[in-house]
């Protein structure tokens, strides 16, 4: 049987729609099943959004709870630019002023791939702009709360305390220390957005929530840290030193009350600042002390028992001729006991005391006090000094470091040893950090003052303290460091700077010293490096700052004067 | 007596052709109301209410259309061309201006697209003139340029509004019933590559004065280039085409469920035209590669039955009426569901029975009614 015509163009028919919808279904299964999981993935990311939440960072406070680094929420503005990229430039032009950036650089980051954007990282909005922002109704344009890291004092502190980088990690002080108890658990959430960028709160599949992280206490208290900064601001600007540093401290527990070094920074205007004035002096700077140290030879000799306080010992009325070298006082002195050995601050006295001590011991005093080895105070970058071994000591060095040459050490390893002698001889760890507690006020863990272990008997320090006080008496190098109502146990220190291997004309100025010197509450020191005007030796540069400090301290504290205010005034 | 007729012609209906087109008129509702969910809460939009509005108004047309026998509404196809083409004038004169084009006839919010009728009343007009010649007469080359001629008014009209794609259906219309109709091929040929050359030169002429004149790029210059290059312009020109794309994919093999296509629920598929243009998107992608394919199969129910219906004919008249309503359903359905899935480039012509829009839905069953019609007045052996 033939096909009518018709009936063989009605088979084409049949036969081209027949094939054409295979090719349908074959582009369907195409599509669903062999490029299923391709497309999926495209589906995915079209609607869904990884957003990161930061926890809160924690607070830094002071001992009274006061706040010296804080968390605030604020508004920053963020993008989705596959939605912001046709109209960027117009966008960005609308933006920009608000914000604070060029047009330029704004377009570029709108017409991005990136679906998150931060447009003002740094730049804090002001309540206004963000209205302004809002009004404009902008699509791909998003509010997000954010927190930044804000300290209310400004400079106050601002070694101690440190600052945080662009990502919210601390860089310096305690900030970087304690980084692991502020830092909050970042958390993030999965969002879905329609094509608008609208979040569908409904759809939301992952929502891990972010912790805020633990405050942290100091034992710094911000009143003490004002009157260190306050004080050692006006003697920068009366004596001009290249540098200078006030630490005051707890003798008894090791406490760190105020620590302040010159020159300083802001953390809230960081751009402002050079890295050099980033620097904390009390714990990242090493110099030769000087005279202070001639408390390590003084009392590690009466310790030892190798001397008394009343042992006579010739000065060679200022110039000691030993190994080949002559060893000069700044006043020449006739034939000294130990006592006034330490408070005339006799060079060549203190060299005989260490001859007599040997070297092997003397190190040992050295070791015991501290020096060429970290305080581990809870702060980044301490140095531990120099202190050389026995082995590369020259024939010198027995004489030399006994009046503190030789030997370099941080204003803090200086002040700890001078602790050792207030605490009856037992030498006390530094502490900054008094607690770390949670936001709502739950104490997580009390750090406790730690000793290091005994330096000195009990009554060798009472020996110490007897000669120290008269430092500051009329005969002392420092009667400008009494303090009314008070006694003061002290040491001057005027150490001769070496530059480039020579003793050069500048000095290190400094005066340790503690009171009330029969118990002693509070102890203070203060280093101004090279001092400009004439005036150079510790005890009229750095005493009358230390006189200042202890009595501002003292009578913030509600100290009780043991003296009536006469006597003392009569005195100096 | 009248009504035991009527009762005995519905008894005679092709019930697998009725019921392929409740089946998808039920999924239309369904996935019209998919396509205007925009998650709980939200308010819908009634798109499909109105769509079964459409539907009932559609049902009784659709039965009246297949009572009345085929021959005699024929004989009236003069008064259908010269009533299609005066609506054509008339939308082209009052007709509302709707994203820069007049296709709608009516008042704001309820009105018929011209274009829709004259798809039909040409079908019906190129039948009836094929259906009058002999074996003859029909093989000569006069019998196509008067054909392409009767075509070519409604097409012109349309292409004014303008209206590509509708105008474009009456091609296949036209050329597949010549074909039916025994005209011989080279002449067809001969008429297509005709076709081929003067689209090739008058398109770009064309697309060229419009960019001048507006200063813009043409769409269809647009939708052209994404269809040929994948990765053009994905944020703009290209969204609609690269979205189906995903959306259709990341159904997979049984969806995501109905109402939980993120695709579509979160306003990926364009909201303004995924009720009309993309509804097959929104079914691919809520139920897989699964419920594509029962929509296909539906499609292939409905038009094979169609070439059954139209092999059985009585006459050549209705041979050839269902073959044209087959070419018109099929090129709708392929161009639709190519775009979607990319074989085909991006143009606006609605899928039959789916897609959101009473002209069309009457349309489509006025011409499954005429299917009917065929049908119910065979011949029986």
């Amino acid at each position: 049987m033939t096909l009518a015509p018709q009936q063989g163009r009605a088979l084409i028919v049949v036969g081209a729609l027949a094939s054409v919808f295979t090719a349908l279904a074959f582009r369907l299964f195409d599509l669903h099943v062999l490029q299923h999981k391709e497309l999926s993935a495209l589906a995915q990311a079209n609607r869904e959004q990884v957003v990161h939440r930061q926890g809160r960072r924690g607070s830094i406070l002071d001992v009274n709870g006061n706040l010296l680094a804080d968390s605030l929420s604020v508004r920053i503005v963020t993008a989705d630019a596959t939605i912001t990229a046709p109209q960027a430039s117009a966008i960005a032009e609308k933006l920009a002023p608000l914000l604070g950036t060029d047009v330029d650089s704004l377009t570029r980051k709108l017409s991005g791939q990136s679906r998150y954007i931060r447009l003002n990282p740094r730049v804090k909005l002001d309540e206004d702009a963000v209205q302004k922002i809002r009004a404009m109704k902008l699509k791909g344009i998003y509010f997000e709360d954010q927190f930044v890291r804000s300290y209310p004092n400004g400079p106050l502190a601002s070694h101690v305390i440190g600052f945080v980088d662009a990502e919210h990690r601390g860089v310096q002080g305690i900030e970087a220390s304690m980084e692991d108890y502020l830092q909050g658990q970042a958390g993030y959430e999965v969002i879905e957005r329609d094509r608008k960028g609208r979040e569908i709160r409904a759809l939301r599949t992952e929502d891990l929530g972010p912790q805020d992280g633990l405050n942290v206490v100091l034992t710094v208290d911000q009143v003490i840290q004002h009157i260190a900064e306050q004080e050692l601001e006006r003697a920068m600007e009366q004596f001009k030193p290249q540098s200078g540093a006030i630490i005051v401290s707890r003798p008894k527990t090791g406490e760190i009350l105020a620590m302040s070094s010159r020159p300083t920074f802001d953390p809230t205007e960081m751009d402002a600042s050079s890295a050099d004035a980033r620097r904390n002096r009390c714990v990242s700077d090493v110099a030769e002390p000087g005279s202070t140290f001639k408390i390590v030879v003084c009392s590690g000799a009466l310790n030892e028992g190798i001397v008394t306080l009343g042992d006579q010992f010739d000065c060679e009325n200022g110039a000691f001729m030993y190994a080949g070298r002559v060893l000069h006082d700044a006043h020449p002195f006739g034939v000294l006991s130990v006592e006034e050995i330490l408070f005339h601050s006799s060079n060549i006295g203190a060299a005989k005391v260490g001859l007599r001590m040997g070297p092997a011991r003397l190190y040992e005093y050295v070791r015991r006090y501290g020096f060429g080895h970290k305080t581990d105070i809870a702060l980044p970058g301490e140095v531990s000094g120099i202190a050389h071994p026995l082995a590369r000591w020259n024939s010198l060095s027995i004489t030399r470091i006994p009046m503190g040459h030789e030997i370099a050490v941080t204003p803090l390893q200086m002040l700890m040893a001078l602790n050792t002698i207030a605490n009856k001889g037992v030498r006390m760890k530094p502490m900054i950090v008094k607690s770390i507690v949670s936001e709502d006020g739950v104490t997580v863990l009390q750090y406790q003052p730690r000793s290091v272990g005994p330096v000195i008997s009990a009554h060798t320090s009472e020996l110490m303290t007897t000669a120290l006080r008269k430092v500051v008496g009329p005969e002392g190098t420092a009667p400008k460091a009494a303090v009314q109502g008070f006694d003061v146990a002290g040491k001057t220190g005027t150490a001769q700077k070496v530059e480039n291997g020579q003793y050069v004309r500048k000095y290190y100025s400094s005066f340790i010293g503690y009171f009330p010197a029969s118990n002693p509450e509070i102890s203070i020191l203060v280093s101004l490096d090279d001092p400009v005007g004439g005036a150079y030796y510790g005890g009229s540069v750095a005493g009358p700052v230390f006189r200042a400090v202890a009595e501002k301290v003292a009578e913030y504290l509600g100290m009780v004067p043991q003296t009536p205010p006469t006597e003392v005034t009569k005195v100096s | 007596m009248r009504t035991e007729k009527y009762v005995g012609m519905i008894k005679r209906m092709d019930w697998l052709l009725f019921s392929a087109m409740v089946a998808l008129a039920v999924a239309s509702a369904l996935f019209i109301y998919s396509a205007s969910y925009h998650g709980p809460g939200q308010p819908i939009k009634d798109f499909y209410k109105m769509q079964m509005v459409w539907f009932v108004v559609g049902l009784l047309i659709y039965l009246a259309v297949s009572l009345v026998d085929y021959r005699l509404i024929c004989q009236w196809a003069t008064v259908w061309y010269v009533v299609a083409i005066g609506l054509l004038v008339l939308v082209l004169v009052t007709g509302q201006m709707v994203y820069g084009a007049r296709r709608w006839l009516g008042w704001h919010g309820f009105g018929i697209q011209p274009a829709e009728t004259a798809k039909l009343a040409t079908l019906l007009t190129v039948s009836y003139y094929l259906f009058h010649h002999t074996l003859q007469t029909r093989r000569e080359l006069k019998t196509v340029w008067i054909t392409i001629a009767m075509m070519s008014v409604p097409f012109v009209l349309i292409m004014l509004e303008p209206d590509l794609g509708s105008a474009l259906v009456l091609i296949p219309i036209c050329f597949g019933l010549m074909f039916v109709a025994g005209v011989r091929v080279k002449h067809l040929a001969l008429v297509a590559a005709l076709g081929i050359v003067l689209a090739g030169v008058g398109l770009p002429i064309m697309w060229k004065s419009k960019e001048n004149r507006t200063g813009r790029r043409s769409y269809q210059k647009d939708r052209l280039t994404v269809f040929f290059h994948r990765d053009y312009d994905l944020t703009g020109a290209g969204w609609n085409l690269n979205q189906s794309l995903i959306a259709v994919g990341s159904g997979g093999m049984t969806g995501r469920g109905y109402l939980q296509g993120t695709q579509n629920l979160l306003g990926y598929l364009p909201r303004s035209v995924t009720p009309n243009d993309f509804l097959f998107s929104v079914i691919a992608e809520e139920e897989g590669f699964v419920g594509s394919l029962v929509i296909i199969l539906l499609y292939a129910v409905l038009l094979f039955s169609g070439l059954r219906i139209a092999a059985n004919a009585r006459d050549r008249l209705g041979m050839l009426l269902a073959t044209g309503v087959v070419v018109m359903l099929f090129f709708h359905i392929f161009i639709n569901v190519g775009m979607t899935i990319g074989l085909m480039p991006v143009t606006g012509l609605p899928l039959p029975l789916l897609s959101y829009g009473g002209s069309f839905v009457l349309a489509s069953m006025t011409a499954l009614g005429l299917l009917q019609n065929v049908w119910i007045h065979r011949r029986i052996y």
